[in-house]
């Protein structure tokens, strides 16, 4: 049940049922035939009577054999026309006296047989009237009858219009109608006129039909399953590649591993999957840039740990009151060194969350980095100058604070390279939609393979003494922040010393 | 019994780790030079090697890989000891196989170093006709051979090297033969002072411990694992 259930909802089999459904739709109009034969007779038995109408009304009160006779041999029908007395004997037969064409079977028929048994097969306990007509054996009732005897001549004979259906011996569904008319001479019957038709030719035509419905019919089913094929290879394949992809990505435990490979079809299908390649991907570096994250940042917990350690172990082991005061002092270094890992790792990880959500209003450069160059100068006084050089009109959309931030630990980090006397400069303009702000100092720059890891977290290269106050983050938390801002930074060597270039998008200003 | 050279030079960019370490060690009677980078050392070495090196793996300016390199290039037999902070790192460097005689990891206890400086200054006064070797003689277990004096393994007559830890670990599975060591175990047994290693570390040692048997019998399948539970050494 849930097997069949489950089987069921995939879409293949929905869309080829849907399919199907559409083609059963000619089939149930087919169903209208059987209305479209009742009128087809119905109209055929009014058409008969007036036929034999104007016959009777046209030899009346002449002979009426040689006026019958006249009108059935001039104009040929495939009705059949019978002229009787009062008693019911037959006076003349329009078939005698001019025979009609023998009635061919329907052409091709052997050649349908085998669809149109299928068909009749299929259909049979739904529709018992699909069967093909037979030609009648004998065409009529009173084909060898010198007097008419049915119910409908009776009736004409008595003045009264008669109407009958006899079944065609020969022909399974086929029927014979017949219509009498009284011929009457000064008020009194003297006769009737006898129209018959075989419902053969209109069976005939009905089973034409019903032929061409069962072909449409078979052609619609070769069509669905073809156009559900064509679904299936060109929509659920891809959509079932997309699904063993899915599941490739996540290993037994759930993690991450690879990606969706995007497919190159220019359908939604593609889109999708081009989609979920992106997102894949983008999941993919950030896993692995949170696992190396996890590492280095372990890495860079057990220097301290390595440190409290071993000082511990000594302080356990060592009696004399000054040493054990130098150990507990380095374990308070080491622990004060973990929690400053700790808020630089935070604030790191939140970066990206808090800009966004931060006001940013319109900076003028140089009003904030003259602000912060002169709080430096009064910290450094007579050991660094600092040097600060403003062109064009750099305004940047930021927060002040994160900015503030930014240039503070660039000159920090400047300061701390610098020589005794050495001179920081600042240099800032505005150009191309972008400020450029850079800042040099006189230290030993920045050695080769450094380079591009400067940026890196928990990277430091740093005279040994101002080693243990720096987490290695500072950089990394000023790349983050420029790169927020949607601007760049690079490290390089000047003439002497390390220059960093920051670039920040301008601000429009009015004007 | 102290060795002619007893100079321990400690290579460490950390200056807590660097202070502490050569405090312990002076306490324990031996010369220590200490070093802040691989450059400063390697000048110094080249004047006059020290009898054993501690050696910090990450570091700026010459790290520790490229310091023992350059230290094997002058001499086979000084003994060296890495300190490592990365479980990953250490596997690297097991892998390099650039010839150190132990490892530990970071955070280590400071006994537990002592205790290793201690095994390889023997090794080495050993190993030079120094020292005599107690009556002892190297212990059997079949085809292997082990000097507990010495550290020293042979499988079929065969010299097999290995660091103080893999001997360690393979004396703790090889004196039970047939029965199951847990990881927990056979950590107790080789690093019998330091509180936490990682199975992880177990792991990466037992394997290695394998390939360089392997390397000198490819038949060689006594180490087994037990899932579940640890490992085995099979006596036959």
């Amino acid at each position: 049940m849930k097997r069949s259930r489950r089987y069921f909802s995939r879409i293949s089999i929905r869309l080829l049922a849907f399919h199907l459904l559409l083609v059963f739709l000619p089939v149930a109009g087919v169903l209208f035939l059987g209305t479209y034969e009742k009128r087809l007779e119905s109209d055929e038995t009014r058409s008969l009577g007036e036929q034999a109408h104007i016959i009777a009304s046209a030899i009346a009160g002449r002979r009426p054999s040689e006026t019958f006779q006249r009108i059935v041999t001039s104009k040929p029908s495939d009705v059949r026309f019978r002229l009787v007395d009062a008693d019911g004997n037959l006076l003349a037969d329009s078939h005698r006296l001019a025979p009609p064409k023998p009635t061919e079977p329907p052409a091709g028929s052997k050649r349908h047989n085998t669809l149109y048994r299928i068909g009749a097969f299929l259909v049979r306990p739904v529709l018992k009237w699909i069967q093909p007509p037979q030609p009648p054996l004998d065409v009529d009732f009173y084909e060898t009858a010198s007097r008419l005897t049915g119910p409908e001549v009776k009736g004409a004979l008595h003045g009264e219009e008669g109407f009958d259906k006899k079944i065609t011996s020969g022909g399974r569904r086929s029927i014979t109608l017949y219509r009498a008319v009284p011929l009457f001479n000064d008020g009194k019957v003297i006769g009737a006129v006898v129209a018959s038709r075989s419902t053969y030719p209109i069976l005939q035509d009905l089973y034409v039909i019903r032929l061409g419905v069962m072909q449409i019919f078979v052609a619609s089913v070769a069509l669905a399953i073809l156009v559900s094929l064509f679904f299936s290879t060109t929509i659920l394949r891809p959509l079932r590649q997309l699904r063993v992809d899915a599941r490739a990505i996540l290993d037994r435990r759930g993690r991450i591993r690879g990606h969706f490979k995007g497919s190159r079809r220019m359908d939604e299908i593609g889109e999708l999957s081009r989609a979920l390649e992106r997102i894949t991907r983008r999941m993919e570096t950030h896993v692995h840039a949170m696992e190396t994250f996890t590492a280095d940042l372990s890495h860079e917990f057990k220097n301290p740990l390595a440190s409290i350690r071993t000082a511990n172990d000594m302080v356990a082991d060592v009696v004399d009151p000054a040493v054990r005061r130098r150990f507990v002092q380095m374990v308070d270094q080491e622990v004060a060194r973990m929690e400053r890992l700790l808020s630089g790792v935070r604030e790191i990880s939140r970066i990206d969350v808090q800009l966004a959500h931060e006001e940013r209003s319109a900076l003028a450069m140089s009003e904030l980095l003259t602000k912060i160059i002169d709080g430096f100068r009064l910290r450094e006084g007579e050991r660094i100058r600092f040097d600060l050089d403003v062109s064009g009109e750099p305004v940047v959309e930021a927060t002040e604070d994160r900015l503030l931030q930014v240039f503070e630990n660039l000159l920090d980090n400047a300061v701390s390279f610098s020589p005794e006397g050495g001179t920081v400069r600042v240099v800032t303009s505005a150009n191309d939609g972008m400020v450029v702000t850079r800042i040099s100092d006189e230290g030993p720059g920045i050695a080769e393979p450094h380079r591009n890891r400067i940026f890196d977290r928990f990277f430091t290269y740093r005279p040994d003494a101002s080693r243990r106050s720096h987490t290695g983050l500072g950089l990394a938390i000023v790349k983050a922040i420029v790169e927020g801002y949607g601007g760049t930074i690079t490290a390089s060597n000047g003439e002497i010393g390390a220059v960093f270039e920051i670039r920040l998008p301008r601000a429009r200003v009015n004007g | 019994m102290r060795p002619a050279n007893a100079v321990v030079a400690v290579v460490d960019d950390e200056e807590n780790i660097r202070e502490t370490v050569g405090f312990a060690l002076r306490r324990e009677g031996y010369p220590v030079e200490l070093f802040a980078h691989g450059g400063d050392a390697w000048q110094s070495f080249k004047q006059k090697l020290p009898g054993l090196v501690i050696l910090d793996i990450l570091m700026p300016e010459m790290d520790g890989l490229e310091l023992c390199r350059k230290i094997r290039s002058i001499s086979e037999s000084i003994p060296i000891i890495f300190l490592t902070s990365r479980d990953e790192e250490l596997d690297r460097v097991l892998g390099l196989e650039i010839g150190a005689d132990d490892y530990l990891c970071k955070p280590f206890s400071m006994r537990e170093l002592l205790a290793r400086v201690k095994v390889l200054f023997r090794r080495s006064a050993l190993d030079q006709g120094r020292a005599k070797s107690d009556a002892e003689a190297p212990m059997t277990f079949g085809d292997l051979e082990m000097d507990m004096q010495r550290y020293t393994v042979k499988w079929k007559s065969l010299p097999v090297t290995l660091t103080v830890t893999e001997f360690m670990m393979l004396n703790a599975l090889v004196r039970h033969p047939g029965h199951v060591k847990t990881r927990n175990q056979i950590h107790q047994e080789s690093y019998p002072h330091d509180t936490y290693v990682s199975e992880r570390t177990i792991d990466s040692h037992i394997k290695r411990l394998r390939r360089k048997f392997e390397e000198t019998d490819p038949m060689f399948d006594r180490i087994e694992t037990v899932y579940g539970l640890g490992y085995r050494y099979r006596e036959t």
